[in-house]
Formats: C-alpha cells, structure tokens, sequence
C-alpha cells in the first residue's frame, strides 16, 4: 500500500462558551464555565471512525471533578476524573457535537467541540512519458514535474459541498511551504517530482476562509528509475506494446525493426531531441537515425541471426537519467545452406539500416 | 585384312562404343543430379519469395486477410490458419481469431447475438457467430493498424491507431447499414467521422450513440466531453488537472471515472454526473483497478501493493468491502448480467473472473501493462454477497491464455476475451454442462 495518508480530516470548533442553560447555573469561580478545552485524536478523523477526545483545565483540576461527557445530547462516559473517553463520530459532513461539564463542589465548568468529518483526496501522477494506450500510469522520475489534484469533500448541513475554488490550499513538501502554489483555490498544484532516490512527503492542508472547515492529506512520493521496453514495430500491426521483448527473444524474421520505448522518462515521445539513444549491437556502435532514434532495423543478413543488442539512454539537459538495457536477440537465420557461407554473430552478424 | 583383324577392329570398337555408353550415361547421371540441385534452389528460392503458394483469395466469407496472410511476426504467436466459416458450434473455448485484434465486442443483430471484432492489421470488422462458429468478415475499409477498438450493442465501432507524426486518431464507424450475417458474402464500406486528434481516453455508452472521451486543455489540464457518435452535441462536463483516467460507461448511464494504475500507488474513483460534480466511488487503494456494475452500486475491485494481488468486493457503499479468495485484478473480471425470470428480475452478484495461476516475481500491475509479463489464467466464479469463489475451468485447459479485456454478452452465456500474449481473440461459452472443453 502506499504510503500516502488518506486525506481524511475534519473541522472541530473549539470555542469554549458558556451554554445558555448553564448561565443561570450556580457556580464558585466567575467565568470558569468557559475553561475545559477538548484535544480530539486523530486531528482529522475518518467519517465514522472512532476518536479519542481528552479534556484539560488550567482553573479546575479535573482529576477530583465529576465530568460528564455528551455527544449531540446524548451522555457518553460519566464519572469522577473521566478526563478521557472515545466517541465515534459521524459520516461525512455530519455533524457531532461533543459537550463536557465538570463539576467540584458548587464549581462548574464547561466545554464544547463540533467535529464534522471531511474528505480530502490526493492525486497525483507524473508528467513523465508513457506510450498511447497505455493504461498504467505515469510514475514521476528524476527530471520529471507533478501534477497534484486535491479533491476536497467539505459537505455543508444542507448536504451540498463547499466549492472547491472557494477554499484556500496549503501546500508542503517535506514540511516546507511552497508559497507559489498555495491559496486560494489552487487545489491542483504542479511540482518538480522527487530527485534520483529520493522520495518526497506532500501535503496538503485545506480550510474554508472563515476556518469552518478545514482538512489535510497527504502522499509520500518515490522516484522510479526510467524503464526501458523495446517492442517489434511490425509493418503490419505496428508497434506491439504489448509484448516487450525479454532479455532472450527470437524473432521469427530475417529482418525487423525494433523501438525502445522509455517508460518514466523526463520526454514528451521516445524520439524527444532531449534523449540521447546509444545503440550497440555484438559490441558495435550503430549510429542513431536522426529523425527516430528511439528505432533500430536489423537485418540477419547472412549471419546466423544471433546479436546482443544493447542501449544506452541519457539526456541532454537532465544528468540524473541514464537507463541501459541488453537484449539477446535471435532473428531467423539468413544462413545460405546452399552456398555454405556462414556469417559468424561475431565477425558481422547484422546490416543495420533504418 | 585377315578375318582376325577384322574379328579384333570389331572387338575395339564394340568396347569404344560401350565405354562411350557409360561415359554418356555418366555425363547424363551427374547432369541429372546437377539439374536436380538446381531445381532445388530454384524452387527454395521461389518458395522463400512466395511462389509456391497458393494464388491469393479475394473472396470467402472471413476475406483475403484470414484467409492468406499468414500471422507470425511474434515470437509467440502460432501459425495456424484462422477459424472461418466452421458452420459447426464451436468448443466451449473457442479461439475466434488467429491474427491480432484490437477490440471486440458483443453486438445484437437480428435475434442473435453476434461477436464482432475489429483485426489489428486491417481495421476490418469481423463478425463471429458463437453458435455456429460462422465468421463473416462485415467491413472493407483499410484502416491499418488499429491499436484500440470499442464496440457498442447496437452497431457503432470506435477504431483508434496512430498517424504518421504520432497522434492519436480515433474514427467513429456505425455497422448500422452493414449486411446481416444472412448476406454475408458481400461487405460495406465502414462509415463515420473522425473525432478530434489525440482523445487520450474513451469510453462509449453500451446502447446509444454516445461517447465520452479526455483531451488536453491549455487551461484546465483535462477536459472530459460528450458527444454524439458524428461529434455533434458536443458538451464538456469534466475537468483535471489528473490526466489518467480510464472510464467506464455503464448501461444505467453512469459514467465512471479511476485513475490509471500503478503498483504500491494510491488510485482512486469516481463517479462523473450530468452536473459534473465527482462521486468518490472508492479511494485511497493501491493498485487499483475498478469494475463497476451496471444498475447495482456494487463495485469489484483490485489491489496491488507490496509484491502481491487482492480482489475486493462491496455490494454497496455502506457495506464494508470483503476480500475475496482470488489474486487478480478487475482488468481480469466481469460481471454476470441479471438475469430476468417471468418478471422477477435476480440481482445475484456474481462476477467471472481469470485468476493468474502463478504471479511473477515483482510487481505486476506495471510489468503487465508493459507487455513484460503474462500470466496463464484459470476461471473463477465468484459469488460476491458470500465472498466465496469456485474454479470453473482445470488450469491444463486454459493453460497459456493471458485474459485480458474480458466482455460478456446479455444473456450471461458468452465471454469474450482477448488473449494478452498474442492479442488473439478467444470465447468461452458458460453453459458449463455443454460440451467438453477444447480449444479449436
């Protein structure tokens, strides 16, 4: 799993005030109504999950006090020094008020928090390269920008949702502010991916402009390496992504173009002028078509059709990517039985062209 | 001369005459033998440039494709000739198509219901009859190098391919004119319209004409448009700055929407409404990959985390999910249809899905949407209110078949799938107490 948190949070009041039937109420202390605060554990709680609320007073020691709990009303732990207890709270966007009072002798006091569960989700991709059709997604590599998108679920008592433009977003990556892409409205943001082995923790903290509803998420990102895949280009099919070759493949042609197509790599198509093909095959270099590079044609020739071909993949202006792969590849043999000649795969196994 | 002479001339010249015998019929001998070898070459030679085969057929009801190009450009594919026109009803596993396909589906015509399926090579649509084993070739359009197609039940293709400088070009067709299987020995030419260059995703309404799709946008990232099949009524009803999406359009009209997959990364889905507003549908799942069912909120779903698979069920959204026996993903799955007895309608939940019988090593959601890996399927169903599974099929019976893009027709009868490993086309009938197993 990964290991983003699930931007789940909520908003919780934590005015502490007086309730209108405790001010009539018999008390010691002036203003002591006012003065049990609530600390709610997890901070953002998931609709219908479990909480855990703890209660501290600075004017009354609530370990000899007799405190009651409520929640929306309802008497959830009573007891003497009962500073801690656990409610569940409610779906998303429901509201749960929880209410403590605690009492000394003729001394009371009181607090209040509202929780209302929220959602944020946190989605993110990478603008790294990925063929047409392909149905995984791009995974950010060294060079390489991300595109966040936080989906805030801040769901109003009518049931309909704060818009998403009118709630401002803070965005941090590992820990630090990134001004540029905060404020108001800015749920989508777009940041360099994490350097070579490295992985970056995103967050997100979103909250309404008068703080009603707030909520936080957050995603730690890892740097993948670019892959490299090389597929057949047939003249009839096209390319066949999907069948990367493996390390040992025999192709049952005397002649064949092959694509190297670089998953994850910081480029806009396999043939981006920034990627810097190296081709070798038994060892020779093959110099790269200027136009596609990203595309070798072997010819068996009159070989036996065996060659190791190997690549070599860099960028100009991102020093960090560098991808090599070998294939050891057969094509069908263009041995002339006839003749007896036998091209060696050492010797000159393979024409090139392109 | 004496007649001993005479008697010895006659003698030398009887032996002169014999030995230019067997000196003629040496030179004769090596000269057959030396034409022999010639010919050999000769006929090598022409064999190698296709002379010896058999003059091309433009005509038959599967058309000069099946019936003279011969498929071995993979390293895995086999060489036998395509099924056509067996007439017969075929093995409950039926491999339809030999050659490389880029999409099928279930398409109704007339009381039937017919396999159509568009060839890699050719954009050609072919129909498959899964009761008789029939293939009739529909289309005679060349569009070359489909690598995506779409169908809908009631006649409308999508082809999408590549042009020359890369972009992606999608061709909206309708088969609505084209010839029942009744008059299948002529084809019509395939019509419609091409939509917009580089449609980054898909989807089509299973029963109207209607169609859903991504592009960039300068401003917003992503906009998600439906239109009608000819591009007309064209309204935007989604915006991203996420750029992989895969959707789903479900016969209820529901248009769902999940982020592309990844291994150990976080996916998420949604549901997208007339008024554009997004319903999180199931968020926060690794690996995820989503089947929605039509008319029912009940979703199955894949992860894939930490080396290994999980299949998950939710009949609802406020049931919690239940793990199901089977290491697969939801690309692998579908559900069976309702089924409608008198007027009772039976919501069962079941799925049908290919479970891989090992995994390789690694994570396999991204070596398998590469092409890297492929997986030998068994068949399970799955009864989703139990969280229970059964196999349906011994793993020797289905060995080597890597199920992919899996599509079952309305009664619940038929799946349809495509052989990842080869993208050949191949269907299983469910009546599972019909005939043995075979492949053809």
């Amino acid at each position: 799993m990964a290991d983003s948190l699930k931007g789940l949070s909520f908003v919780f009041f934590l005015s502490l005030f007086l309730y209108p039937a405790l001010l009539h109420a018999q008390f010691g202390l002036p203003g002591a109504e006012n003065t049990i605060s609530i600390t709610v554990t997890p901070q953002y709680p998931a609709p219908s999950s479990s909480v855990h609320l703890k209660a501290e007073s600075n004017l009354l020691d609530l370990s000899r006090a007799l405190i009651t709990w409520s929640s929306n009303g309802k008497t959830i732990a009573s007891g003497d020094g009962t500073t801690e207890t656990d409610v569940t709270v409610g779906a998303l966007g429901q509201q749960t008020s929880i209410t403590i009072t605690a009492a000394i002798d003729s001394t009371r006091a009181s607090g209040a928090a509202v929780v209302i569960p929220t959602q944020i989700d946190l989605l993110y991709e990478s603008n790294s390269y990925t063929p047409p059709f392909y149905r995984g997604r791009a995974l950010p590599s060294a060079g390489t920008m991300l595109r966040l998108q936080a989906i805030p679920r801040f769901t109003k008592g009518d049931g309909s949702l704060v818009p998403a433009a009118s709630i401002i977003y803070i965005w941090k990556r590992n820990g630090e502010l990134i001004q540029a892409a905060s404020g108001l409205g800015r749920s989508a943001a777009l940041l360099p991916g994490p350097t070579l082995f490295a992985t970056d923790t995103i967050v997100v903290e979103a909250h309404t402009s008068d703080n009603t509803y707030s909520g936080s998420a957050s995603l730690r990102i890892p740097s993948v390496e670019p892959v490299i895949a090389l597929y057949l280009d047939s003249a009839l099919f096209g390319i066949l992504y999907h069948q990367a070759l493996s390390v040992r493949t025999f192709v049952p042609n005397t002649e064949m173009t092959f694509v190297a197509v670089p998953y994850f790599a910081q480029a806009y198509s396999p043939d981006d002028q920034n990627l810097q093909y190296e081709w070798h095959v038994n060892s020779q270099k093959i110099s790269a078509d200027a136009t596609r590079p990203s595309a070798i044609t072997l010819s068996a020739g009159s070989s036996d059709g065996t060659a190791i071909v190997e690549l070599s993949l860099t960028h100009a202006a991102n020093y960090l990517m560098s991808s090599n792969s070998t294939w050891n590849i057969s094509l069908k043999s263009g041995f002339d039985q006839a003749s007896g000649s036998n091209g060696s795969a050492t010797n000159n196994p393979f024409e090139q062209g392109f | 001369m004496t007649k001993t002479t005479t008697q010895r001339i006659i003698t030398i010249v009887s032996y002169l005459i014999i030995m230019v015998l067997i000196v003629s019929l040496t030179g004769l001998v090596g000269w057959y033998f030396f034409l022999r070898s010639k010919t050999a070459t000769i006929v090598s030679i022409n064999t190698a440039r296709g002379f010896g085969t058999a003059a091309p057929l433009f005509e038959g009801a599967g058309g000069s494709t099946y019936q003279n190009v011969l498929s071995n450009i993979a390293p895995n594919s086999s060489s036998t000739a395509p099924s056509v026109s067996i007439k017969r009803k075929p093995p409950q596993l039926w491999k339809i198509s030999q050659n490389p396909v880029a999409g099928a589906g279930f398409v109704k015509s007339g009381a039937s219901t017919m396999i159509y399926f568009v060839e890699r090579a050719t954009g050609y649509i072919f129909s498959a009859d899964p009761e008789t084993g029939e293939l009739v070739r529909i289309t005679n359009t060349l569009r070359p190098k489909i690598y995506e197609a779409f169908f809908t039940n009631n006649g409308f293709v999508i082809e999408r391919s590549l042009d020359d400088a890369g972009n992606i070009v999608t061709f909206a067709g309708t088969l609505l004119a084209a010839p029942a299987k009744e008059s299948a020995t002529t084809t019509e030419a395939l019509r419609g319209t091409l939509l917009e260059r580089n449609i980054i995703s898909l989807a089509v309404h299973p029963a109207s004409p209607e169609i859903f799709y991504t592009t960039l946008d300068a401003k917003a990232g992503l906009v998600g448009t439906r239109t009608l099949w000819n591009g007309s009524k064209m309204k935007q009803v989604f915006s991203s700055n996420i750029l992989d999406w895969r959707m789903v359009w479900l016969a209820d009209g529901r248009l769902i929407i999940t982020q592309k997959a990844a291994d150990n990364t976080a996916g998420y889905s949604y549901e997208v409404s007339q008024t554009s507003v997004q319903k999180s549908l199931i968020g926060n799942v690794s690996g995820l990959t989503l089947l929605p069912r039509a008319s029912s909120p009940a979703i199955l779903y894949g992860a894939s985390g930490g080396g290994t698979l999980s299949l998950w069920a939710k009949i609802d959204q406020k049931t919690p999910a239940v793990q199901l026996p089977l290491k697969t993903v939801a690309d692998k799955c579908v559900w069976a249809p309702s089924k409608t007895v008198g007027k009772v309608v039976d919501m069962t939940l079941f799925a049908y899905c290919a479970v891989p019988q090992t995994l390789p090593d690694g994570d396999f959601l991204d070596q398998w949407y590469r092409g890297a890996v492929h997986t030998e399927d068994s068949w399970w169903k799955v009864d989703v209110k139990s969280g229970t599974a059964k196999a349906l099929f011994s793993s020797a019976q289905l060995a080597s078949l890597d199920v992919d893009r899996p599509t079952i027709d309305e009664s619940g009868n038929y799946i349809a799938f495509i052989n990842a490993a080869d993208t050949s086309l191949w269907l299983l009938r469910l009546d599972l107490e019909g005939a043995a197993t075979s492949t053809d």
